[in-house]
């Protein structure tokens, strides 16, 4: 509708007195009965809505109206002022005491976070006093008091962290995408914040975070491809995106898992085993027997992606290349190809749990539940107590919309290893919503 | 209002079978819920629009059918007074039913021959009854319906004669049953070991023990205290509840009224105090620790200005006069919303080549006024793709295994790379809540529609079948009810009594039941007074 089909249909000219549009509105009505003729109150009522947009917030508002996606309200917390900057919004805090009281504690709340002094349960106790005056009763203090201490959070993050989830859930605001009172952009934000405190919490708890903080290890110690693919990732999280883990590491430690991560020194490591357990020849065997390679000598681990895959070409019978290039594939290199040559890296490596896997995760990450649930079933068999395994199969089934089936598997992963959640992000470089906490 | 044959205004959805598979209506199936719960249905209205059958004895039942059969005794009720046939009906639904539902509903009113007019919402109906007599002025209000089953808030407005509702939203799944469930699962925690039973495998008990709560609930409205006493196979079991314990249990509840309102009011757009009356309806409303949490939530009384009982079903004959353009109500014009949001499940691609898949794409966003139609265009995400799913939901949440799934329609778009293809879905929401879904492919002019709950819609043949089904059960005459519903009520009593009470009821029954013999309608009329009146004096009176 242009602005002038608008006002002709109200028989209008423009105007931002609500009152006229109203009445206008309100007299086309009474001709334009929804019961009787349906189409007309339909044009009659979006003329309406345009007008009333256009006299309330001016013509920006009333072009976004048109394109039926009404713009966001401004709620009433937005409109009102926050209670640490002025709380007298609240219609009774000048003639009733309580009201006084609950404010003045907030403030107090917040100045105590603010100078840092105050212990976790210090700051807990207090907002545990705050939340349960009855004065919270009131709708509108309600609102005001959890915009408010929305904001003050967010602005003293991290100092106030602590109060974050106890707000959240005081104020009904836990489940994420439910609309209305819970989609606040305050609230957005604050939740958001919530999930960072929990996600750090979970890093904390992480086996890749511990051996990161504590000494290096003396010697070589016998640790799994997993746990240097988790050390890897954490490190690489570390530089990238969550830069607040390198202050908690050891230095110490994060030098000794470079060296002992990095491929160069890993193969001449791999080299003094091979050559004091067995002949130098065992290894000359193994170099002729890929010949055609492009890459004969370089350690796969060095390769980039796209010569990972020259190399998978050349050689279509090498299980280990094959197996690389999956997990590659897995943790987001992409290449036409990717789905079947994850498939032939399986066939290659029969029973190959770590293989499995990653097609597993490979075929989550496309949206494919059934195969993907097929390649864990595949790991069950040997494996029934994989966590990681039955925590991809809980996202396959979840896929396929089997909740039931999603939610035992899920709850039995997280028994079983609690960080589980934690190690499939770092290894596989996902991020999966809680689609079936809690438990 | 027009009374049924008891000469009550109120009818409880309760049916029962006799030995003689007649029907029994109202009241005296309710009673008859404690001593036969085999042979009786109660609470079926949550059922509606589900597959669920009931079994009454020998005969099965689905919920429209109950419901059915509920809506034919009330349209005798209405015949009887009025003396001519009623053909038409306004029937009242939660605002939160879905389109399933709603459809179950309108199937019930049309085997009990009734024409279904129109389908109200009962936030709305309520705030009919109350905004017709403030018509005059402008006015803004919030209606607070709390009722069995489910909890309604509806924001309105009036002006120039418009009755327009602002908001609507709420928690269907929190009623006065709710603060009933309380005392039930207290009372089995008590009684389970004393009475050395599975409480919950015996229907009659349970039935028992959820009556017992309810009259506990009422007198804990007035008195400072109430006893549950139970008896049961020869035990007598007692326990006593305080006002101070009882609210103290019911507060998670009471909590859970807030979120509703806090909703209402922001898709409203609207502040708490620029609401100049807050209206309660519903029958749980009458519970004291309900209308001081409305109180404290809004700092200011709720109206009682209309009976919360009744107001309902003023709204709805209210609506019927605007539907039938009744004069008396002239220049009135009633614009209602769409409670809740609709749209169909989308998959979206991640930055980092995956796919997620579930997510909820809304089409027409709740608190849309209605009618109403909003049109979006989708795209296909796979190369080549034969055909798209379209699967439409109902709910709020961004991901559809959380919201209702009410139907699904697949169309064929040509073979072309992903993207490429578009379709453009247009959802269209009447004035009676039913949802029509259109899927159109420009590129074919290829066209869907969707027609929701397929599986579920009866043929003709089927229809008339069951309702011939219905009109087959035989029903008790008219002036034969109220001395089933007494006779039903005191073999309750006798259920329920030890000694001489028992002794008592059970002497009441044998001289009621010999006057009935003779057939003197005088004598009858007199006898049931007494024996009512004698009841009233054992238990007190009887709730609706």
């Amino acid at each position: 509708m242009t602005p002038e089909e608008v006002w002709a249909e109200l028989g209008l000219a423009a105007t931002a007195d609500t009152r006229s549009v109203r009445r206008a509105y309100a007299q086309r009505l009474k001709v334009t009965h929804p019961e009787d003729d349906p189409e007309a109150f339909k044009r009659l009522r979006s003329a309406y809505e345009a007008a009333m947009a256009w006299a309330e917030h001016g013509p920006k508002a009333a072009e976004a109206v048109q394109g039926e996606s009404e713009p966001r309200p401004p709620s009433a917390s937005e409109a009102a002022s926050s209670p640490e900057t002025s709380p007298e919004t609240s219609p009774e805090a000048e003639a009733r005491d309580p009201f006084e009281e609950h404010w003045a504690a907030c403030r107090a709340l917040i100045d105590r976070a603010r100078s840092g002094g105050a212990s976790d349960a210090d700051l807990t106790a207090a907002l545990d006093a705050i939340l349960k005056s009855p004065v919270l009763d009131h709708l509108e203090v309600f609102q005001h008091t959890g915009v408010g201490l929305a904001r003050a959070l967010l602005e003293l993050s991290p100092k106030a962290d602590v109060l974050v989830w106890p707000v959240l859930d005081h104020f009904g605001w836990r489940r994420a995408g439910q609309l209305g009172w819970a989609s606040l952009p305050e609230v957005d934000a604050l939740r958001e914040l919530g999930r960072t405190v929990t996600d750090r919490a979970e890093v904390r708890d992480t086996r890749a975070y511990q051996l990161l903080t504590s000494p290096p290890p003396r010697k070589e110690s016998r640790d799994t491809r997993f746990d240097r693919d988790a050390v890897r990732r954490l490190l690489r999280r570390a530089t990238t995106t969550d830069g607040w883990l390198e202050p908690e590491f050891s230095p110490e430690s994060v030098k000794w898992w470079k060296r002992h991560l990095d491929p160069r020194l890993a193969r001449r490591r791999r080299l003094m085993v091979w050559l004091s357990a067995i002949a130098g020849v065992v290894a000359l065997v193994v170099l002729a027997s890929t010949p055609d390679s492009p890459f004969p000598d370089v350690p796969i681990g060095e390769l980039t992606n796209e010569q990972l895959a020259m190399k998978a070409d050349a050689e279509p019978h090498d299980a280990n290349t094959w197996a690389r290039l999956c997990r590659m594939t897995a943790e987001g290199w992409w290449r036409e190809s990717s789905l079947n040559d994850c498939d032939h890296a399986v066939s290659l490596n029969p029973g190959n749990a770590e293989v499995l896997l990653d097609n597993g995760f490979l075929n989550i990450k496309v949206g494919k539940g059934l195969a993907a649930r097929r390649r864990f079933d595949q790991v069950l068999v040997d494996h029934p107590e994989h966590a990681v395994a039955l925590y991809g199969r809980a996202l396959a089934h979840s896929l396929r919309n089997e909740l039931d089936e999603g939610r035992a598997d899920w709850c039995r992963a997280v028994r079983l290893n609690p960080q589980v959640k934690m190690d499939v992000e770092l290894t596989w470089d996902f991020k999966v919503d809680g689609a079936f906490e809690p438990c | 209002m027009i009374p049924n044959s008891l000469g009550h205004v109120l009818t409880p959805s309760a049916v029962s079978l006799d030995e003689k598979q007649n029907v029994i209506v109202g009241l005296a199936a309710r009673e008859r819920q404690v001593t036969h719960p085999e042979l009786t249905a109660t609470a079926f209205k949550r059922y509606m629009g589900t597959q669920r059958k009931v079994r009454l004895g020998q005969v099965t039942f689905t919920p429209e059918e109950l419901s059915a059969v509920v809506l034919r005794s009330l349209k005798a009720d209405a015949e009887a007074f009025l003396r001519e046939p009623v053909t038409e009906a306004v029937i009242t639904v939660p605002a939160y039913f879905n389109d399933k539902q709603r459809k179950a509903t309108r199937q019930a009113g049309q085997l009990a021959g009734l024409k279904v007019d129109r389908l109200i919402n009962e936030p709305t109906a309520a705030a009919l009854a109350y905004g017709i007599a403030e018509r005059g002025r402008e006015t803004r209000f919030l209606v607070f319906d709390l009722g069995g089953g489910t909890f309604d808030v509806s924001i309105l407005e009036i002006f120039e004669g418009v009755l327009e509702v602002r908001a609507s939203s709420g928690d269907n799944r929190l009623g006065g049953e709710d603060f009933n469930e309380i005392l039930v699962a207290r009372m089995r925690a008590r009684f389970g070991e004393a009475l050395g039973l599975k409480l919950e495998r015996v229907d009659a008990l349970t039935q028992k023990i959820r009556d017992l709560a309810e009259r506990a609930k009422r007198a804990l409205s007035t008195e400072p205290q109430a006893t549950l006493a139970l008896t049961w196979q020869g035990h007598r079991e007692e326990m006593t509840v305080t006002v101070d314990e009882y609210e103290s249990w019911a507060e998670p509840l009471v909590a859970r009224l807030r979120e509703p309102v806090l909703r209402a009011l922001q898709d409203g757009r609207l502040r708490v105090d620029e609401m100049d009356e807050v209206i309660l309806v519903g029958g749980a409303t009458r519970m004291p620790l309900v209308r001081r949490a409305v109180t404290r939530m809004f700092g200011r009384f709720p109206s009682s200005a209309i009976d919360p009982d009744e107001a309902v079903a003023r709204g709805a004959a209210i609506q019927a006069g605007l539907k039938a353009r009744d004069a008396a109500l002239d220049e009135i014009v009633l614009t209602d919303v769409c409670p809740y949001s609709l749209g169909i499940c989308v998959a979206e691609s991640l930055p980092n080549g995956g796919v997620r898949d579930g997510l909820f794409a809304p089409i027409l966003e709740r608190n849309t006024t209605v009618p109403a139609s909003r049109e979006q265009v989708f795209s296909t995400m796979v190369d080549n793709q034969p055909y798209i799913e379209v699967r439409v939901y109902q709910g709020e949440s961004r991901f559809v295994s959380e919201n209702i799934h009410l139907g699904s329609v697949d169309i064929q778009v040509p073979p072309k790379p992903a993207g490429q293809v578009a379709i453009s879905c247009r959802f269209s929401y009447d004035i009676n809540g039913l949802l029509e879904v259109d899927v159109l492919v420009p590129e074919t002019g290829e066209r869907r529609e969707l027609v929701i709950a397929d599986a579920d819609v009866v043929s003709s043949d089927d229809f008339a079948e069951r309702r011939a089904r219905l009109a087959a059960l035989k029903v008790h005459p008219r002036d034969e009810q109220a001395n089933l519903a007494v006779l039903a009520r005191a073999a309750r009593c006798f259920e329920s009594l030890l000694g001489d009470e028992r002794a008592a009821v059970a002497g009441w029954m044998h001289q009621f039941e010999a006057v009935l013999a003779g057939q003197d309608p005088r004598a009858i009329e007199h006898h049931r007074n007494e024996l009512t009146e004698a009841l009233d004096r054992l238990e007190g009176q009887v709730v609706l």
